[in-house]
């Protein structure tokens, strides 16, 4: 009696507040950034950057993955942060994410995570030809950037914190 | 000092003329004078360091009237061919040695006799150039060639760049064709005979240049360099390059016909009187506008002869990174880099031990003095391996202050009456010829590297009492991932002028004629060599793209993809299905070579089949020109001219024209021709070139090429001629074939 009485109210505390935790964070989603052959970036809501120097711009939460697609073709493209806008002069922040084989203390301003990492050496900052997943963490607050390896300012993005 | 040697020169020039006389006897005693006097200038001038603020150097002019003169007699020879024409040969020993380049002695470049100033070449339509080149190279480490005797140093000719001529290298030994011929591929200790004709009267297919009859090679400017994949960045920076001129140095001077109306078909002035006042008032400069990387001690306001290394190596223009180029001064006890542009007088610096030098004539920030009523031709050619010049004409008092503006006046149009080494007009009739149009004004001047203009700097069409002073200068270029600095070239001075001409400079256009001879069809012969891919096919309204690509992969070479596409009106260009039979690649030019240097034509290559002995169609051909990369391209093609499609040319190809001109480098880079049509508009003025700029990031550049002339028939290449891409893949083979018994 005394355990049902237990679990009884562990229930009665426990569920609201794990209702309480997911109704303020929304189901994390998976956003598809894809590299094209027109060497732009295109996100499956329908944005696209222009080769003018018109980046892209999405929007994620926390928690929320990011799968940055590049089909295979003649024209190579890969993913790294940068530390301004693309058309600003930035310089790479490969800071801001913590790729595959890396000690997580070595990245204190992370704010990507690279996901699907088993077995598999990492693509971020690479060019490739494939997917590169990525999670956003609890840490991810002010909008980042991120340019083709290839394309830099050409082919340049932001993403930004849902509102 | 330099006055001590111009006196000394002119002393030597007259005793020259004293015991040579008649050596000038071709356009006139005036051109004879100012030639011969740069030929004995140049000559006691190079005997010591130049400074900046000098007066231009002139370069040695090997030709008919030149030869036998003492300072080109080891260089230059001329025999009569026994048809009013002549054999011009230049000798060229490529040599590993020290040269004088903006006042530093530089140890150990590599360059043609031991000079860093390459003689310019004279010669007429109808003449035939020819070269005898010796490989005396010392061998030096070289990365990144595919084939095995990059170390040892070879070299070979393009000779040259900017002629609808010969490459005369029929198969199978395309490596012995002793015309205009990329493939040979001479090892170090080795020899090689060029002989180019160059087509004179009568004997150049018009429709080159779009036009039914037959006319001379083009008049105007042109280059010669060492085309050697995978090394020819280094040599050509090196200065292993040169001016070839097709006509005499004035050839493109002409004054043109004022009308009352421009349907006007009488003429209110003289043409003939007023071309030969214009061409008496005209002092030609020949300028060789070269850049090249030193390792310094002594920086370049102090470098009165001191040494410096050559550091091809260093090729950080472009900057990636944007990075600013500066010039290093002394504030205080310290030096410190400045970024006033100001400063930049023939130079800028990324760090304090280095410099990169931009020279005219291998001198930093040299001076042009015109006497008032005189005009200057200046004939420049970008031969650097790989910047790009947007040239411009500031006040000196602007350019001081950084306050170079079209919008203030002080910035004043340049005059272009030829570019890449044609006139900007379609081939006329000889009454047409009569009545020349007037040449166009620029307010600046995209001069990508190879490419050449001829610019006509008036002295005499307005009255000033004092001297005026302005600078030559490159206003610089970013775009994409390029960063080319703005820099100073020289100081042009115009003294004051006593009367104000009213005659205007003209276009020379070419001119057509109309022989009768014999056509006949030979097209039985005609069996695609082995690794032609099929030729597009002009009734389907075909047109070829041409894409630049990056590497596949981190460090691996960039590439070319050709494709034939057939349009679709439902897609847009970039998703037009190619023919996947005619795709070729993407490859880099490595793909090509073999281990010993050489080409295998048996892999799959571009071909364009031509019966030029029936004179019926034309191969008039559209290209779309692609670059994916981030980094701006600089296409040419040998052997030809092309201009940019009109909007009509598109829409007949089912492209929707997008914006006509990219300013995203921060100057305008046309991509279409915004006139309409060239077959319908009697005013149409097409612009010819043979290198253009094709923007960064997926932009496109769509021109129009013929090839419809018998010297075109041989094996040659396109490519980028930013000679750095181009050693890194940016190059692919071309063969262009008719039927038997033309030679192949």
């Amino acid at each position: 009696m005394r355990k049902l009485w237990k679990l009884v109210s562990v229930l009665c505390v426990g569920l609201p507040a794990m209702f309480s935790i997911s109704s303020t964070r929304a189901a994390a989603t998976t956003l598809v950034i894809t590299g094209t052959q027109d060497v732009t970036w295109k996100s499956d809501d329908g944005q696209e950057s222009q080769t003018d120097g018109h980046p892209l711009i999405v929007e994620v939460k926390k928690g929320d993955a990011i799968d940055i697609q590049i089909p295979s073709g003649d024209i190579p493209h890969g993913f790294i942060t940068i530390n301004n806008r693309g058309d600003a002069n930035p310089s790479p922040a490969p800071d801001l994410v913590l790729a595959c084989g890396e000690n997580p203390q070595s990245k204190p301003n992370k704010v990507l995570r690279e996901t699907g990492c088993t077995g598999t050496p990492s693509v971020f900052g690479k060019r490739f030809a494939g997917t590169l997943k990525l999670e956003v963490l609890d840490t991810f607050q002010a909008d980042i950037n991120f340019w083709c390896v290839v394309h830099k300012q050409g082919m340049w993005g932001m993403i930004k914190l849902k509102p | 000092m330099s006055s001590i040697v111009f006196r000394f020169g002119l002393q030597i020039f007259r005793i020259s003329q004293r015991l040579v006389p008649g050596c000038c006897t071709r356009t006139g005693s005036w051109s004879c004078g100012v030639r011969g006097y740069a030929v004995i200038l140049s000559f006691a001038v190079l005997t010591q360091v130049a400074r900046a603020d000098d007066e231009l150097i002139q370069l040695l002019v090997c030709s008919a009237e030149t030869s036998g003169q003492p300072a080109v007699n080891k260089i230059c020879t001329v025999k009569p061919l026994g048809n009013g024409h002549n054999k011009v040969k230049l000798n060229l020993t490529a040599e590993t040695a020290p040269v004088e380049v903006g006042g530093y002695k530089v140890k150990n470049t590599e360059n043609y006799n031991g000079n860093y100033l390459t003689p310019v070449i004279e010669v007429m339509p109808g003449d035939t150039v020819a070269a005898h080149l010796e490989n005396r190279l010392k061998p030096r480490p070289h990365g990144g060639m595919a084939h095995g005797d990059a170390d040892e140093n070879p070299t070979n000719l393009h000779y040259f760049h900017g002629g609808i001529v010969s490459p005369n290298n029929p198969r199978p030994n395309v490596e012995l064709g002793t015309g205009d011929n990329i493939y040979v591929h001479l090892k170090s200790g080795g020899d090689f005979d060029f002989e180019v004709p160059i087509p004179g009267d009568k004997s150049l297919d018009a429709r080159v240049l779009e036009e039914n009859g037959y006319i001379s090679h083009p008049s105007g400017l042109n280059w010669y360099h060492s085309h050697l994949h995978g090394i020819s960045s280094d040599q050509v920076i090196g200065g292993m390059s040169g001016l070839l001129s097709v006509g005499d140095a004035k050839a493109n001077v002409k004054a043109a016909c004022r009308r009352n109306t421009p349907t006007d078909k009488i003429c209110l002035n003289d043409v003939y009187k007023d071309t030969a006042d214009l061409k008496k008032e005209t002092v030609v400069r020949y300028a060789l506008l070269r850049d090249i990387p030193l390792k310094i001690t002594t920086l370049p306001e102090d470098a009165s002869g001191a040494d410096a290394v050559w550091a091809p190596q260093d090729q950080d223009f472009p900057t990636p990174e944007h990075k600013d180029c500066a010039v290093w001064k002394k504030e205080g006890s310290e030096l410190k880099p400045n970024l006033d542009e100001s400063l930049r007088k023939g130079y800028c610096q990324l760090e304090k031990e280095s410099v990169w030098l931009f020279t005219l004539n291998g001198q930093r920030f040299p001076t042009i003095t015109l006497d008032g009523n005189h005009n200057l031709l200046l004939r420049i050619g970008n031969v650097s391996a790989n910047l790009a010049y947007v040239l411009e004409l500031c006040d000196e008092a602007a350019f001081a202050l950084n306050k170079c503006s079209e919008a203030d006046g002080s910035v004043i149009p340049l005059t272009i009456i030829s570019l890449d080494g044609v006139v900007p007009a379609k081939p006329v009739s000889p009454d047409d010829a009569s009545k020349p149009v007037a040449a166009f004004d620029v307010n600046n001047l995209l001069l990508m590297p190879a490419s050449r203009a001829e610019i006509y700097i008036r002295n005499d069409n307005k009255l000033h009492q004092n001297s005026q002073t302005y600078v030559l200068r490159t206003k610089g270029l970013k775009g994409g991932i390029d960063n080319w600095p703005a820099v100073a070239l020289a100081r042009i001075v115009l003294k004051p002028n006593s009367f104000a001409s009213e005659v205007i400079v003209a276009r020379n256009a070419p001119v057509e004629e109309f022989p009768s001879r014999p056509f006949t069809s030979l097209l039985e012969e005609a069996i695609p060599p082995e690794g032609c891919v099929r030729d597009l096919e002009s009734a389907q309204t075909e047109y070829r793209r041409v894409t630049f690509l990056d590497p596949a992969s981190e460090g691996g070479p960039w590439r070319i993809k050709t494709e034939i596409v057939h349009p679709n009106a439902s897609a847009k260009e970039t998703d037009q299905p190619p023919v996947s039979e005619a795709t070729v690649g993407p490859f880099p030019f490595e793909n090509y070579e073999r281990k010993d240097g050489l080409v295998d034509w048996t892999k799959k290559h571009v071909c364009i089949f031509i019966d030029h002995s029936s004179h019926s169609g034309s191969h008039k051909q559209l290209w779309v020109l692609r670059n994916t990369t981030p980094a701006l391209h600089n296409f040419h093609i040998h052997q030809m001219k092309f201009r940019l499609a009109t909007i009509r040319e598109l829409e007949d190809h089912q492209i929707i024209p997008p914006a006509s001109h990219d300013t995203s480098s921060g100057t305008d880079i046309q991509v279409y021709d915004e006139q309409n049509s060239s077959e319908t508009d009697p005013d149409f003025k097409p612009v010819w070139h043979d290198t253009i700029p094709v923007p960064p990031n997926n932009q496109r550049v769509f021109l129009i090429m013929s090839f419809d002339a018998e010297q075109q028939i041989g094996r040659f290449v396109f490519h980028c001629h930013i000679l750095k891409h181009e050693d890194k893949g940016l190059m692919a083979p071309i063969e262009v074939w008719g039927p038997k018994p033309v030679l192949q």
